[in-house]
């Protein structure tokens, strides 16, 4: 079979680009809006992946702190608000050690890792962190419940590099390549050009735009997960037993219950 | 050291990637009949948004428009118990017609909301209006075939095709393998190649990992090659060559296996719309997970001692299965559906899964894949138990991704909208275990 090269046609994107870059040969910033593209690159790809493995971190939390019981509405609605409007951000970054080429991957969420101790009738969990699942030996996934100055995804990720090269895990002078699910705020950009000043690191980050197809495309995406959890918990109208008792139950049949392994 | 910040801002050429409806439908949509914000050829997704505009304008009580999976079985398949069944009269196919192709059907085909239950095809040159009473499925064969090719079933080769084999796909060669897999590579849209490379890293003993293996380097590709710039979409062409040049999966990076497993889990999440994947001549894809099957399927349909179809492609009754999952007596995947076919994939995997250790020849290697692998989900289906993943090829979830996917202009579906077929897809989910 031949496959022939196809020319993707990118409707509707405009890009801007905010670049940092003086004639000694600094490291630079750029900043990427990014409307649609059709499914057809790696953006979504890595924002799922980070919006995944912080929406399993937190239904595991979720079926931990009630007991795996069906709770109301409005409870459950204040949990998912947050995993519904945070920001997810996924950075790549790339260096050499040695002469090999090394590749970390930084998965981050704006605001608080666990925004949910005040819920009502939940129960003293385990320590967040202990939630979050491994995704490989190159891949961090800020799991952290004590912030950093601010509660911006990105500034989590640029302290995270910064304390990675302070520890030796890797080095500066790489590439930061960033996806993000809306616009870095003004103290997001301040903080990736201060990890780029201080450690010669090019960053450049590519962030969906509110309002164009991607950004409410991955919101959907992550509203279908956020109600699985609802479903899988509390039945659906037609599954009504888990919802109408209100003792402690097993899980349901249709919840995942493979990874659930934090439980009293 | 400082640095000044320069803006330099670049408005991109905005090339049509969506082709819209022809032209000859324009005095329609100048009257506000004719709802144009979709690619042409993804006639499920407007089937979908136009039913749920419908429903949306109806009381509590109106009846649901939308049709339960078991209903579409039954509308397009012939004996809709069997694994092997044909297509059923209103998807009756013509030769020259089997694959849905984006031009097809004829671009004069419209739509309008209508004022009844379910949507109204129209065809502006010409009298003929689906009127409302004239049934809950399109009045159009092509509109239907599309509809049925996206719900996974249809075949392999079907029995329309046996005979005329020459078109379309002559020209499809898929060395070293055989004819079991050359028809079901080209529904996969997975090039030989790749096939190939991907089943030797992965091993026989995770040939279904192996298959998901494939699909991610078959969208990487295409992402790679569509692109100017593929650094800027956050492709990994490394990534690429690490595949093509790897002996043994060693060869690839954590990383590598990581970006490759976050690939395969968008692309079980999304509903293509309408787009074909790849090149494979225009035709429409299939969902993802019915590729990953097809791809699997080539690659154990063209193993020493598969047997299980006659030479025309038609199961031999003697040696095929009737049962997917029953593994100890395979399927013909050539004459089985999609939808069979993902049965048996479903269950291969979960038996390879389960394999002990000492059943690998490198389980070094092999727990790396697994470790990646084994555990993508759609994230639709991020709190369900594995099982959920058996209905992904059902019309209630697959409507539900083509509404979530589908953003475009005034078709988008309203919040309300998107939440019910969300609840819809749910209910089907978690109300029994069985599909």
């Amino acid at each position: 079979m031949t496959f022939r090269r196809r020319k993707l046609a990118i409707g509707g994107l405009f890009v801007a680009l905010v670049s940092l870059a003086d004639s000694s040969g600094a490291a630079e910033v750029i900043k990427e809006p990014l409307k649609d593209d059709f499914l057809r690159s790696g953006v979504m790809a890595r924002l799922l992946a980070s919006f995944d493995a912080h929406a399993d971190a937190a239904r595991k939390w979720y079926v931990d702190a009630f007991h795996g019981r069906p709770v109301a509405r409005e409870t459950f609605d204040r949990f998912g608000q947050s995993l519904e409007t945070d920001r997810i951000v996924s950075f790549t970054y790339e260096y050499n050690r040695d002469g090999n080429a090394m590749t970390h991957v930084y998965h981050g969420r704006s605001g608080a890792n666990n925004p949910w101790r005040a819920l009502p009738s939940s129960r003293r969990a385990a320590p967040y962190a202990s939630y979050f699942s491994r995704v490989s030996a190159d891949t961090v996934v800020w799991n952290r419940e004590r912030l950093p100055a601010g509660r911006d995804a990105e500034r989590k990720i640029a302290r995270q590099i910064e304390r990675d090269i302070r520890d030796g895990l890797v080095s500066s002078g790489g590439t930061l390549r960033g996806f993000s699910s809306a616009a870095p705020c003004g103290a997001c950009e301040s903080a990736l050009r201060t990890l780029s000043d201080r450690w010669g690191i090019s960053v450049r980050v590519t962030h969906y735009v509110e309002g164009g197809s991607a950004h409410r495309r991955f919101q959907n995406f992550r509203k279908q997960y956020i109600e699985s959890i609802y479903a899988a918990l509390n039945g659906t109208s037609l599954n009504r037993p888990y919802a109408a008792s209100s003792g402690a139950l097993p899980l349901p049949t249709c919840m995942r219950t493979s990874q659930v392994e934090v439980a009293e | 050291m400082r640095s000044t910040m320069k803006v330099v801002t670049a408005a991109k050429a905005c090339v049509p990637l969506l082709a819209l409806l022809a032209a000859s439908v324009a005095d329609a949509r100048s009257q506000g009949l004719i709802h144009e914000e979709f690619i042409r050829g993804d006639h499920h997704a407007r089937w979908t948004l136009l039913s749920l505009k419908r429903a949306g304008q109806g009381g509590p009580t109106t009846r649901s428009p939308f049709h339960s999976d078991e209903v579409w079985r039954s509308e397009y398949l012939e004996t809709p118990d069997s694994i092997y069944s044909d297509l059923a009269a209103p998807v009756a196919l013509a030769a020259n017609e089997y694959i849905p192709r984006t031009g097809n059907p004829r671009e004069g085909l419209a739509y309008s909301e209508g004022t009844g239950l379910h949507p109204t095809l129209v065809w502006p040159r010409s009298p003929r209006v689906q009127s409302d009473e004239s049934g809950s499925f399109p009045i159009d064969a092509g509109v239907n075939r599309m509809i049925a090719w996206n719900l996974g079933l249809y075949k392999a080769l079907p029995t329309d095709m046996r005979k005329v084999t020459s078109q379309p796909f002559g020209l499809y060669h898929v060395e070293p393998f055989d004819d079991n897999a050359r028809f079901n590579l080209f529904k996969a849209d997975i090039g030989p190649d790749i096939l190939e490379k991907a089943m030797a890293l992965s091993g026989a003993e995770l040939s279904t990992l192996g298959a998901q293996l494939a699909l991610s380097i078959a969208t990487l590709s295409r992402w790679s090659d569509s692109m100017d710039d593929p650094e800027r979409y956050g492709i990994r062409r490394a990534t690429l060559a690490h595949f093509w040049s790897a002996t043994t999966l060693a060869d690839l990076t954590e990383q590598d296996l990581s970006y490759l497993a976050d690939i395969l889990r968008m692309e079980l999440t999304v509903a293509q719309l309408g787009v074909p994947p790849g090149d494979i001549n225009g035709a429409i894809a299939i969902p993802t997970p019915l590729r990953v099957a097809r791809t699997a399927a080539a690659w154990h349909g063209s193993r020493p001692g598969y047997s299980a179809c006659h030479t025309d492609g038609s199961h031999d009754p003697g040696q095929a299965g009737l049962t997917p999952e029953r593994l100890d007596r395979p399927i013909c995947f050539l004459d089985a559906t999609d939808r069979a076919v993902y049965r048996w994939y479903r269950a291969r995997r979960a038996t390879e899964l389960a394999a002990s250790p000492d059943d690998f020849a490198h389980f070094d290697q092999a727990a790396r894949l697994i470790a990646h692998f084994a555990d993508v989900r759609p994230v639709w289906a991020g709190a369900y138990a594995d099982e959920a993943a058996d209905w992904a090829v059902h019309a209630e979830i697959i409507e539900a991704q083509l509404v979530a996917t589908q953003t475009l202009g005034s078709m988008a579906s309203d919040e309300a909208g998107f939440l019910r077929m969300t609840t819809r897809a749910n209910q089907r989910i978690c109300r029994s275990r069985e599909p």
